[in-house]
């Protein structure tokens, strides 16, 4: 198991992103690491934006910080807190193999964000190939049985894809459902399973090619309100 | 047949109005050749008549006119005219002659000219220029030979696009009906297949035309008819089978617990065992009404992800209920590491109900004797074997077993009502599996069930 990456703006859902790392992380040595992103701010000269740059966390945010830590703490897990001035795509990548990243956990306060920031880095963590497990405003941080949804053919088989999430997650998938056509009619039916078998993540699998339509795609689990996990799929 | 008149009639008119245009184009062309050599048999003549003009020796002139009226082939109604010219560009004006001003002012113009007035009469002018004076030569004359082949050409080519129009009217009838002929046979085959007949099929084409793919496309939707209205037709009998045993469980179990008080504890595992069957009654409904409703395709359902020993484990378990003397022994021993493998998407209410109906005529039918279910895995497929020691199946019975209500002569002693096995062939063939059974008589019978796992070309996550 490696490290998990937290990307955040330290709102207090982060601590409920640790907690799901927490139980995630099984085996010992793994870090959990913050990553607080941030625009680099214009200025002239270089001493300016030094000045500028210095740590400036709100009360807010030191305090959340500082449960984070205490929670690491109580269950052994060290915690790393890394403060990102300007992101870009390959930046961004060469830090995930820097980290030695396994996992990515995305909090809902930071998914749901529309600063400019917050939404490039998501993009671009989508685009690696790693799991990316999106949190929802309700999650809890056990997450246990999952929907895998399907959205076409070539997928993987369901063992398969079982065998690869628990390398990284103690999720069982238990049901599966076929959404490359009649997305509607199949709606009720999955909100029904979701209620009846106490489904607490969705997952999805994803390519890196850039289509259209992988955008609707995504958007289809996240409106169930439910975590969604993304598994990269590398289909050739 | 309304379309293969429609076809003759547009074969007919297409063919007619090719014809048409060749004809015009013919008749055309023909009519501007015979123009040009009778223009050119006036050009010679205009030539000498200028000859005969110029000489002043009236021997030599007699020479000329005799070779103008003895050496060409005679013009019929020819006559010559010669207008002198003047210097200022007027010409001597002959009023036999009734042309238009356009003819002489070519001419003038040109040199030359040819105008035709009335039916094929033509007017040759040519300028000539002598020593002493310019002058222009008219030559007229008809063309009755070239008139009358026209007449001719176009009267063969009238007649000859009636009598084509006949025969592109039998000829379109004839090609019409060649197309028309498979068509005809579908529909009349069509027509022999009614409702109690769904499982003809409209006969098959070795060919790869529009036709052929008209009969499959037919086929198919007979296919998928005929699973329809089989899911109809059987789905009270269905129902009423496999709701048979929780409800019998359910009566039994009560009429048990009402002879005489029990304990509280008695009480409670009777009502949880209650409980359970009825919760199982529940989700059958609930599954076979899905079933009604998506049909056996199997796309249009939320499957549930579920590992192959725990669903056998839970078939064990409702066995043992009804059965409470079974011998069935699961044997699962040979399980792959990769306890992934076992795993199936499939509507488990439904496939615990096939099992259940397969393992349980195993013991049905050998009397409570041992019955082996047997489970492998690999990265291909699951398969499940069952094997009992029971009164086996005939071999004339064996093409039937899938057939509702098929009942074996040996079966006859044994409570049943031949709807177990379809069914479960059924729920099966819907998970993408497939059911074999080989049998002996008195020996017993072998069920195996095969799982293909679907493919894929690479299948790495990267991690």
């Amino acid at each position: 198991m490696k490290n998990i990456l937290i990307p955040t703006h330290l709102s207090p859902d982060t601590e409920i992103a640790v907690r799901t790392a927490i139980c995630s992380a099984s085996g010992t040595g793994t870090e959990i690491m913050l990553l607080l992103t941030a625009d680099a701010p214009t200025s002239e000269s270089a001493s300016a934006l030094l000045r500028s740059m210095r740590h400036e966390l709100t009360a807010s945010q030191l305090s959340v910080l500082d449960d984070c830590r205490d929670v690491a703490r109580k269950s052994g897990f060290s915690l790393k807190f890394h403060t990102q001035y300007s992101l870009s795509g390959p930046l961004l990548r060469n830090l995930l193999q820097a980290m030695e990243t396994g996992l990515v956990i995305i909090p809902a306060s930071y998914a749901n964000s529309t600063q400019s920031t917050h939404t490039s880095c998501v993009k671009w963590l989508s685009l690696s190939k790693l799991p990316i497990l999106q949190l929802s405003e309700t999650a809890t941080p056990e997450l246990r049985k999952a929907l895998l949804i399907e959205n076409g053919l070539g997928q993987l088989p369901v063992h398969e894809l079982q065998l690869q999430i628990n390398r990284k997650l103690p999720i069982q998938i238990v049901s599966q459902a076929n959404i490359s056509s009649e997305e509607q009619s199949l709606r009720q039916l999955l909100s029904e399973t979701i209620d009846l078998r106490d489904i607490d993540v969705l997952i999805h699998t994803r390519r890196t090619e850039k289509t259209g339509r992988r955008k609707n795609d995504a958007a289809f689990p996240e409106s169930f309100g439910l975590s969604v996990l993304s598994v990269y799929e590398n289909a050739i | 047949m309304k379309l293969r008149k429609k076809i003759a009639f547009t074969y007919v008119i297409l063919s007619f109005f090719s014809t048409l245009l060749l004809c015009v184009i013919v008749v055309i062309l023909f009519r501007q050749n015979n123009q040009y050599y009778f223009i050119k048999r006036l050009k010679d003549r205009a030539k000498i008549v200028a000859s005969i003009h110029d000489q002043n020796d009236p021997q030599k002139a007699a020479y000329y006119r005799n070779l103008k009226t003895n050496g060409l082939e005679e013009l019929i109604d020819e006559d010559d005219f010669v207008l002198p010219v003047h210097e200022n560009g007027t010409f001597q004006y002959d009023p036999k002659l009734h042309l238009p001003p356009e003819f002489y002012k070519e001419i003038l113009a040109t040199d030359s000219s040819w105008v035709e007035t009335e039916t094929s009469r033509y007017y040759y002018g040519q300028q000539f220029e002598s020593a002493q004076s310019k002058y222009i030569v008219v030559i007229t004359a008809r063309d009755r030979r070239g008139d009358t082949t026209t007449q001719y050409i176009i009267r063969i080519f009238i007649i000859g696009c009636i009598l084509f129009i006949g025969l592109a009217y039998f000829l379109g009838r004839f090609f019409a009906g060649r197309v028309l002929n498979p068509m005809a046979r579908i529909t009349k085959e069509a027509n022999r297949i009614t409702a109690s007949n769904l499982h003809k099929r409209l006969e098959e084409t070795s060919d790869e035309d529009e036709v052929a793919g008209l009969t499959r496309t037919f086929n198919d939707m007979l296919d998928r008819l005929e699973t329809s209205f089989e899911i109809q037709a059987n789905f009270i009998n269905n129902a009423s089978h496999e709701l048979k045993t929780p409800i019998t469980t359910i009566i039994a179990e009560s009429e048990i617990m009402l002879l005489k008080p029990r304990s509280i504890a008695e009480y409670e595992e009777s009502l949880h065992n209650i409980h359970s069957q009825a919760a199982r009654l529940g989700n059958l409904t609930e599954s076979l009404l899905k079933l009604t409703q998506t049909g056996y395709d199997g796309n249009k359902q939320v499957l549930d992800v579920s590992r192959m020993d725990e669903l056998l484990e839970t078939v064990k378990d409702h066995l043992d209920k009804i059965y409470p003397e079974n011998k069935i022994s699961l044997r699962l021993d040979h399980l792959p590491e990769n306890e992934e493998l076992l795993l199936l998407p499939c509507n488990r209410p439904l496939l615990e109900l096939a099992l259940a109906n397969i393992i349980s005529n195993g013991v049905k039918y050998s009397d409570n004797e041992v019955v082996f279910v047997e489970l492998t895995a690999d990265a291909t497929t699951i398969k499940i074997r069952i094997t009992d020691i029971g009164i086996g199946i005939p071999a004339e019975d064996l093409p039937h077993l899938y057939e509702p209500f098929f009942r074996g002569k040996k079966a006859a002693k044994y409570t049943g009502y031949g709807l177990g096995l379809p069914l479960a062939s059924k729920i099966i063939r819907m998970h993408g599996g497939e059911l074999q059974i080989q049998s002996e008589q008195e020996k017993g019978t072998m069920a195996q069930i095969v799982f293909t796992r679907k493919q894929i070309r690479n299948s790495n996550v990267v991690s």
